[in-house]
């Protein structure tokens, strides 16, 4: 196990999901949702690597829209969440019901935080917040509008706890946005060219 | 206080009712050159850290001195702080000259700190010292809120042992040209390398303002060095050795070499960077709009314009083309000198003066705005606590493509009119190198990398966005068009953003031939108070911190705040900074 501060991980978590082939906006949203995750003390390890595994889609699938109501089903990935939730916004959607989801922790964090007053969030249709199913494998969910009310950790976790493996592969993915060194940058860094005994 | 760099005060009055603020334009304020021309001022955070440290009467000790007699070991300095005790733990080190160097890629130097949350006891100074003098490669806890590592001026700090030894104070002329004992290389703060988050320190009262914990442990990181020079002074000179005397040590700062890490954070964090350019137009605002000064006031800043005059002369670079920049401040500085007097005595001082050195550029005007800020505490004060912006840039799935079209045409002209075809419009990338993680810039024609860049081009992304436009309807829905296409997520969030945070985006093209990355690090550096900026490029600075700022010794005295745009000096004179009336 390793043990991070929340922002070493939203920060790995971000360039990992870049390094996996994903945007720059998803992957801010997708490092936005761990982090939720993260301060309500719950670390989406399994989640984290099994999207480092897998193919990022080109595309999300497009949301039926039901009247008031909006509906994701099949294998619904992060990007997937992220278009339903466009959709249940651009139509005011009342109600959004997900099923098959293959990240539901990060997939209930990104709806969690995709708060927009004066129009709501979204909260569990016995009126629950979503904090309240962290950690739960469910892959269907329904969700109803409710009036705007903070999901977020009454203090924040001075440290969170991963897993070595999902760790290790967020510093894989990442890596694999940086660029090797070369000469020529080195010598344009800051303190380059000086003498630094003065 | 509201919030005034919230949204919905743009639609409505700012922060009280009898406010008609004309607001600078971001289209004027966000550029690339006024960026660069900033100056410390009033709200600067080292200057409200000074203030606050002022109103709790924080008193400093030296909780442990563990140096040898080559100033080699530890020192633990403390500070109770609102309520809480943080302490400073430095470690001294040996470094030979050819280890000695600025550069992140560094691994040793001559002093490692961090900022302890409590009073560390001897096992937390014994597990920190193999952790905190390895820096980036330790292993940390929440405890340790920052992380920081500083260099010796040779020179000065062998000048300032020697004289100490002898019973003699350093040269003030020496002081002058350096300003500082150490440089830092860097001050690590948020969670980086597993210390404190941010988010878990800003809940302690007095460390909520931005980089709060950062501008707290650079101060102690300067007593620090005053407390080392003593020490190897009396190591050396025994019963002959003096202390540094108290203006000496008021003439010291901290230097700071400073690169393009700085320049990122600016453009990831929109909505701060929003916030702080929000607080300082709104305080320059309000001083505008003041009515007369009355003789005393007119009294304090016709010092101050003497005081200005006098730092000025002391800014000396070896940058060429800054120090032409430098001088013709110097000379448009001194042709107000005639008329000053009677400028601040007219109606509406503040404006006139605004516009007349508006008229002259860049940097008049920037110097101009710290000027006319800094004794209205009255009318700014507090506004820095809206300096602390926390929310993250909302997308709007229900906006027309005709209305983001229109937010495209009214906020980011400057993208518009660049000739995006051209190579010198592409001829930079940002990237994270390898090496250490440091932010670099390189060139797209001679380098690889540029796949990994940063997302910084966004006249480039920008035009993606409006040639997938030009496909769909205009009364198309933003969130049918992410569903086609979600690489545009990240623009189309930013250009709806900057319609409720108009100072979000900096105006100019980051990754043009034409950029420099200097004009980023000045504005950032100067809302941490820096002064003294001495470029060695177009991509690093040296500056200096806290060089003026009241001691430990002198925090508490009557007029500690006063020491804006400082001068050194050898002895206390009415036009320094040390005036009874701050």
């Amino acid at each position: 196990m390793a043990h991070l501060s929340v922002n070493q991980l939203v920060s790995e978590t971000r360039k990992a999901m870049l390094g996996t082939g994903y945007h720059f906006g998803v992957a801010d949203d997708i490092a936005r949702a761990a982090q939720w995750l993260s301060a309500h003390g719950f670390v989406p390890s399994d989640e984290l690597l099994a999207l480092m595994n897998a193919d990022s889609k080109p595309e999300p699938m497009r949301p039926v829209i039901d009247g008031q109501h909006v509906l994701l089903e099949g294998a619904v990935g992060l990007a997937d969440v992220m278009a339903g939730l466009d959709f249940c916004e651009a139509f005011e959607a009342a109600g959004f019901s997900l099923k098959g989801l293959l990240y539901p922790n990060l997939s209930r964090a990104l709806i969690a935080l995709r708060a927009s007053p004066p129009t709501g969030r979204f909260a569990l249709d016995e009126g629950a917040m979503l904090s309240s199913l962290i950690g739960s494998a469910k892959a269907e969910i329904d969700l109803v509008r409710c009036a705007f009310a903070p999901d977020l950790p009454e203090a924040w976790p001075a440290r969170i706890t991963i897993d070595d493996d999902c760790y290790e592969m967020l510093k894989k993915r990442a890596f694999e946005t940086y660029v090797p060194s070369s000469e020529k940058s080195r010598a344009a860094g800051a303190g380059a060219g000086l003498n630094d005994n003065d | 206080m509201r919030d005034i760099t919230e949204p919905q005060m743009h639609e409505a009055p700012l922060c009280r009712q009898e406010d008609a603020l004309d607001l600078r334009a971001p289209q004027d304020v966000m550029r690339l050159e006024a960026l660069g021309a900033s100056f410390p001022h009033r709200l600067s955070f080292k200057r409200t850290l000074i203030r606050k440290l002022h109103e709790q009467g924080a008193q400093l000790s030296v909780a442990q001195n563990r140096l040898d007699e080559n100033g080699f070991g530890h020192i633990v300095l403390s500070m109770p702080f609102c309520g809480r005790v943080y302490s400073l733990i430095g470690y001294s080190r040996a470094l030979a000259d050819e280890d000695r160097t600025d550069r992140v890629i560094a691994t040793a130097w001559d002093a490692s700190f961090c900022l302890f949350d409590g009073v560390p006891n001897d096992d937390d100074i014994a597990y920190l010292a193999d952790e905190v003098t390895h820096q980036e490669a330790g292993i940390y806890h929440e405890k340790v809120m920052t992380l920081s590592r500083a260099n010796k001026s040779v020179r000065l700090f062998q000048h300032v042992v020697e004289a100490l030894a002898q019973g003699t104070q350093p040269r003030h002329e020496m002081i002058a040209k350096i300003g500082y004992l150490m440089r830092t290389t860097a001050v690590y703060g948020n969670g980086k390398f597993g210390i404190a988050d941010r988010d878990f320190i800003k809940v302690h009262e007095g460390l909520a303002g931005p980089f709060r914990a950062e501008m707290l442990t650079v101060f102690l990181i300067r007593e620090f060095t005053f407390q080392l020079a003593d020490h190897c002074a009396r190591m050396r000179g025994g019963d002959e050795a003096v202390s540094l005397a108290p203006l000496m040590r008021r003439n010291l700062g901290v230097g700071n070499s400073t690169g393009l890490g700085m320049a990122p954070f600016l453009i990831h964090h929109p909505n701060l960077f929003h916030s702080w350019i929000m607080v300082r137009e709104t305080a320059l605002a309000r001083c505008r709009q003041i009515a007369a000064l009355v003789p005393e006031d007119q009294d304090r800043y016709h010092a101050l314009y003497q005081r200005i005059t006098a730092h000025l002369a002391q800014w000396q670079v070896d940058d060429k083309g800054y120090q032409v920049t430098i001088a013709q401040l110097r000379a448009d500085w001194a042709e107000l000198g005639a008329k000053i007097a009677s400028l601040l005595g007219q109606d509406r001082p503040f404006e006139g003066l605004m516009v007349w050195a508006m008229g002259k550029g860049d940097d008049m005007a920037a110097l101009m705005a710290s000027f006319v800020m800094e004794y209205t505490g009255d009318e700014i004060d507090g506004l820095e606590e809206c300096m602390t912006q926390s929310r993250d840039p909302m997308l709007e799935p229900k906006m027309r493509l005709d209305e983001l079209e229109a937010l495209i045409e009214a906020h980011y002209q400057w993208a518009l009119a660049l000739d995006l075809a051209a190579k010198p419009s592409r001829a930079q990338f940002w990237y994270v190198s390898e090496e250490k993680l440091e932010p670099r810039l390189g060139n797209a024609y001679e380098e690889d990398g540029q796949s990994r860049e940063m997302p910084f081009a966004m006249a480039y992304y920008i035009a993606d966005l409006t040639q997938a436009m030009a496909d769909e309807a205009g009364d198309m829905m933003v969130a049918e068009l992410l569903m086609k296409r979600p690489d545009l997520r990240y623009i189309v969030r930013r250009i709806q953003n900057v319609n409720h945070f108009p100072y979000a985006e900096v105006h100019g093209n980051l990754v043009g031939e034409a950029c420099r990355p200097i004009d980023l690090l000045r504005c950032k550096l100067s809302f941490f108070g820096a002064s003294k900026f001495d470029p060695r490029s177009d991509r690093w600075t040296r500056i200096t911190l806290y060089q003026g700022a009241p001691t430990a010794l002198d925090l508490h005295e009557t007029g500690a705040d006063d020491w804006a745009f400082w001068v050194v000096r050898d002895e206390a004179s009415s036009d320094g900074g040390l005036s009874d009336r701050g």
